[in-house]
């Protein structure tokens, strides 16, 4: 059974880049442009990996990763944060909240697969 | 030789010159234009009021009799300055922050401002000076007589310079009751008279050694007796004359007054620590052939004390006799004229001031009365020193003991070294071990040294200088207790220091010193150490709010005084009267008072009357009014800082503003990092993908190269706007104003926008009315009206969306208002959306990057309009208004 | 040329000259020194004495000359 992917990325060029990439390496992904309904869709799939964006509408990936690990279910999903910004206070602000990776776009294809397939068991 | 009418002449002369460099001086320094007057040169050179006639012609008497002995006069205070490092520049640093007047001022202020160590010093500065004085007056009359042809009689001629002296000094020395006690007109006069007396001594050396004799060597080949140049004179008594020269430098009144408290720079003492020894060497590099050419070249019982004027007169050169005369009334008249301000100011502060203060207990007396009185006791104080010197002089009448007086009065002063010295280094040093060295030390000199040079006619009869009085040989005055010294003085030096020191050790180790005591024995002992915290005194709030009053009100002046207290007495609740002692009281007026005074006095004199001290309040007061006399200068001073505040103010708001641009473009670029960064993620992601899927179907190889297309295009108009922005702001931009027809520009951004109109179905409502010219950059003002479009059309999503474009015109302005009925904005969003890289709730549209209402109203500021959001609703409405063409010209 | 950590070490330096210079002369002025040269010897037709007190004399200005301009300059070298 392939492992299920959630992306929630409000860039849509950035989403379908992500979806196609997982796709083709034979991940289930799902899509959520909104922070607020991240939840809900996390309850739904209960994905093996989300892919989280920082800057969402509505409700920051900080706030969905503060949900997502207070969740009884979802609390154990590996998180891989992704943000444009960079700065140290945000990566050490998603370490505290427990996010597994925090990654800086630009990032390399490469890279985003490699950590997934790491962070859904798939590789060691 | 000169005749008497030259003389005096000569003499008027040079007194009116004296006069008018004094005055000169006095003026200048009181327009603040100090110039060299407060160069150290002048510093060093009226140091030389050391050099009194004593040394001046008694150094030649001296080396006739003693051979080398005379050196030591000048190598004790080339000791001292060689150590300036350690005891005079702490001596000037704590005389400069405690503003000490006189050598019994510092006794008083480090041994707990005491009244009763202040007389005592003064008293016996005043009994140790007047014989001195005295000799001044005989040394300058016995100068006149020299040269009178006619019978002068040396009593009315001392009489006259004592009067010409007291003159000068009132009117050059009390001018002012300047807090800091310096005098820049008599220091000036004394400046010149220093180099009179070197360079009249020098002349006569000069002329001694090549004008009569032949050189150096045949000077000494002249030495009629080489005993005189014999290694005898190296014993106790070198030694001792060395220890008292040196700390006369110190101790006498009039070096004190000069070394210390004229001293304006703490700088001047580096210079002075060898040029004041450079001088004195000068002075007594020609003493020794003076003296061999007075013994060999003058009748045998010629007086070797005036050989100085003998000498030259001997050998005929008249000029060179009158110039040397000329240095000896220098040198007496400087030493006088110092001495009596001196003597002046310890008496007029530390006895007649506490006397006065003491009958006037009960009266309330203003502040301007006790300057008035200080005045008056100053010069009155300065007429009795005199008239005490020149009462000594007729008294003991041009007797022979008055050639040692200088040694004697060297010693006199010397008893207030070892309380100086404790009062700089030993904290431990109280004021009744001080008060008791300084009295036995001065009593053992006063037996043994002072009252025996009278010879038994004063006081002690022959028979007891000789054999004790009731013939107990132990008490002999002259060997004491069956000690043998060949020399008395070096005898009584011995004695009186060794009782001085042991009294001064013992008591204090026996005494408690007071509270204020151990406050002023830490600032001075731990003057250099800065802000050293000190000493906190517990204060008991017991002081009378009448006392208080007046302690304030002679401080800080009858106004303010009155306004502070009232005003305490409001916060108390009193509507009329003074206030409560309270704690807040008694804050207050320490914080006002340290204001004036500083924080250790004010805080000293509160807690005194505070009933923590012993001292008395009306002693309190006397301090009070000493104080008063700084007010002025610590005006001055505030007013300084004051400007200092108002700087350090100025550059701390540009340096928070600095931080905050800092700051701001700090945050500016991390946004701008952010923006680029989106784009860029699906560049290269989907340049990736193409790079490495060969197995891509063309429409999906299609589609992505299309949206990496899209993105860049994405990135090129954020750069755009960045730069725009940035242009904008630094007002780079080339703006024109140009009549530009409105209806034809919101038609040209209508064209533009309305592909993206129609793609979101948006309904248009806008009927052109009449045009109208305004003043505007066309492209400009089309690019807020397509960013305001955009903006309307991206985010009003009213259903079905509708945008209305209005234009209203006012006599000067004209206002375009855009709205659309979407939802419209937050109020506490509407100054946000004009800020950079702000998106409301997070909504992202392809192609902003935030940056377009931000530069919409910088070009609108820049053509003299204005972008505003308009608070009514439904929908958001922006207005857009400017100048109205006509209204330009018109203004032209 | 000295380090910036020797500056504080040559300020100390000067400020121990400035406490044994008055030292080393009263040293030089007091018995026994000071009449090292009471002999009746001629240099120049100068008694050795007066050269010797004269001479140390200007010397010891010349020293506090120099120290003095030392300590009022603390940052020279």
């Amino acid at each position: 059974m392939p492992k299920r992917i959630l992306i929630v990325e409000d860039e849509a060029n950035i989403m379908e880049s992500l979806a196609f990439l997982l796709r083709r390496d034979g991940f289930e992904v799902s899509t959520m442009p909104d922070g607020a309904r991240a939840m809900g869709e996390a309850e739904r799939v209960s994905p093996d990996l989300m892919i989280l964006d920082v800057m969402l509408p509505n409700l920051s990936g900080f706030d969905v990763l503060r949900d997502l690990r207070a969740h009884d279910g979802l609390s154990a999903t590996p998180v891989m944060m992704l943000t444009a910004k960079g700065q140290t206070r945000d990566r050490d602000q998603a370490e505290q909240l427990g996010a597994d990776l925090f990654m800086t776009k630009p990032f390399s294809n490469a890279a985003i697969i490699a950590e997934a397939r790491r962070l859904t068991g798939l590789d060691p | 030789m000169p005749s008497w009418n030259t003389i005096v002449i000569t003499c008027l002369l040079y007194v009116t010159l004296l006069f008018c460099i004094a005055f000169w001086a006095e003026q200048r320094a009181k327009r603040g234009q100090f110039g060299w007057i407060r160069s150290p040169w002048v510093y060093t050179l009226s140091l030389s009021v050391y050099c009194t006639t004593w040394t001046y012609y008694g150094a030649v008497g001296s080396a006739a009799r003693s051979g080398m002995e005379f050196v030591t006069i000048y190598l004790g205070p080339t000791l001292t300055f060689l150590g300036w490092w350690l005891i005079l520049r702490k001596l000037v640093r704590i005389s400069r922050e405690q503003r000490i007047t006189s050598v019994a001022d510092l006794l008083s202020s480090r041994y707990g401002k005491s009244t009763s160590i202040g007389v005592v010093v003064t008293l016996i500065a005043v009994l140790a000076s007047t014989p001195y004085i005295a000799l001044q007056l005989q040394s300058l009359s016995l100068s006149f007589t020299l040269f009178s042809d006619v019978g002068t009689r040396p009593a009315q001629t001392a009489f006259w310079i004592a009067s010409g002296l007291a003159a000068f000094t009132i009117l050059f020395g009390t001018r002012h009751v300047d807090a800091n006690e310096q005098h820049y007109g008599v220091v000036t006069a004394i400046a010149v008279e220093a180099v009179v007396k070197l360079v009249a001594l020098t002349s006569v050396g000069l002329f001694v050694v090549f004008g009569i004799a032949d050189g150096p060597a045949d000077i000494f080949a002249r030495l009629p007796d080489p005993e005189l140049l014999s290694a005898d004179v190296f014993g106790p008594r070198w030694v001792t004359l060395l220890f008292l020269s040196a700390t006369a430098v110190i101790c006498l009144p009039r070096m004190f007054q000069v070394a210390v408290v004229e001293n304006v720079d703490e700088r001047h003492l580096a210079t002075a620590s060898w040029a004041f020894p450079f001088y004195v060497f000068l002075m007594s590099l020609f003493v020794m052939p003076i003296a061999i050419m007075g013994m060999t070249g003058l009748p045998a019982d010629a007086n070797p004390d005036i050989y100085v004027l003998t000498v030259p007169l001997g050998a005929g050169n008249g000029g060179l006799a009158l110039l040397a005369f000329l240095g000896g009334f220098s040198a007496a008249t400087s030493m006088v004229i110092v001495a009596a301000i001196a003597l002046s100011t310890m008496v007029s502060n530390h006895i007649i001031m506490p006397l006065w203060l003491r009958s006037t207990r009960h009266t309330t007396a203003a502040s301007g009365d006790v300057r008035g009185m200080l005045l008056l006791s100053r010069r009155a104080s300065i007429i009795g020193v005199l008239a005490l010197g020149y009462i000594y002089f007729r008294v003991t009448g041009g007797s022979t003991s008055l050639a040692s007086i200088g040694l004697i009065s060297f010693l006199g002063a010397a008893q207030l070294f070892p309380s100086i010295i404790g009062a700089l280094y030993w904290r431990g040093a109280t004021r009744t071990g001080a008060i008791t060295a300084v009295i036995l030390g001065f009593g053992v000199w006063a037996y043994a040294l002072f009252i025996p040079s009278f010879d038994g006619t004063f006081l002690l009869s022959p028979e007891v200088i000789a054999n004790g009085p009731w013939g107990v040989e132990l008490l002999r005055p002259q060997g004491l207790f069956g000690s043998e010294f060949e020399d008395p003085l070096v005898h009584a030096t011995l004695w009186s220091m060794a009782v001085n020191v042991s009294a001064l050790v013992v008591v204090s180790l026996l005494s408690r010193p007071g509270a204020l005591e151990q406050l002023q024995a830490k600032l001075f002992v731990d003057v250099f150490t800065g802000t050293a915290d000190r000493p906190g005194m517990a204060l008991r709030r017991t002081a009378k709010s009448e006392d208080l009053f007046e302690l304030a009100q002679r401080i800080l002046g009858r106004e303010t005084a009155w306004r502070m207290f009232t005003q305490t007495a409001r916060a108390q609740g009193k509507a009329s009267g003074l206030p409560d002692p309270s704690s807040d009281l008694t804050q207050r007026l320490e914080r006002a008072l340290a204001g004036a005074i500083g924080a250790a006095s004010a805080h000293a004199m509160v807690s005194q009357i505070g009933g923590h001290g012993t001292v008395s309040v009306s002693e309190l007061m006397r301090m009070a009014d000493e104080t008063a006399q700084i007010i002025e200068y610590s005006n001055r001073i505030e007013e300084k800082s004051r400007e200092l505040e108002e700087t350090a103010s100025q550059l701390r708001h540009a340096n928070a503003q600095l931080h905050e641009i800092a700051e701001q473009k700090d945050a500016f670029l991390s946004q701008v990092s952010h923006e680029l960064r989106t784009p860029m993620t699906s560049v290269r992601s989907f340049a990736e993908i193409l790079r490495d899927g060969d197995d891509l179907e063309p429409d999906q190889a299609r589609r992505f190269v299309s949206i990496i297309h899209e993105e860049s295009q994405r990135l090129t108009r954020l750069l755009d706007e960045i730069l725009d922005v940035s242009v904008l702001e630094n007002g780079q931009a080339q703006i024109v104003q140009v009549p530009v027809s409105l209806n034809a520009t919101i038609e040209q951004a209508l064209a533009a926008t309305e592909p993206l109109m129609r793609r979101a179905g948006v309904q248009l409502i806008h009927a052109p009315g009449q045009d109208i010219t305004v003043s505007a950059d066309r492209d400009r003002l089309a690019q807020v009206l397509i960013n305001v479009l955009s903006n309307a059309v991206k985010y009003g999503q009213g259903s079905p969306p509708a945008i209305i474009v209005q234009v209203k015109k006012t006599e000067h302005r004209v206002t375009i208002t855009i709205a659309d009925n979407g939802p419209g904005i937050a109020p506490e969003d509407q100054e946000k959306v004009f800020e950079k890289f702000t998106r409301l709730g997070h909504q992202t549209l392809a192609g902003s990057a935030g940056l377009g209402l931000p530069i919409s109203r910088e070009i609108m500021r820049n053509l003299d309009g204005d972008l505003t959001l308009s608070p009514k609703g439904p929908g958001a409405s922006f207005q857009i208004s400017l100048n109205a063409h006509e209204d330009v010209a018109a203004a032209q | 040329m000295s380090q910036p950590e020797d500056i504080p070490r040559a300020r100390k330096r000067r400020y121990d000259g400035a406490v044994i210079l008055p030292i080393f002369a009263a040293m030089l002025i007091l018995p026994p020194f000071v009449g090292l040269f009471a002999v009746p010897v001629t240099v120049f037709g100068i008694p050795l004495i007066v050269l010797w007190l004269f001479g140390q004399w200007l010397a010891l200005i010349a020293i506090a000359r120099r120290l003095a301009h030392l300590l009022s300059h603390p940052d020279d070298e």
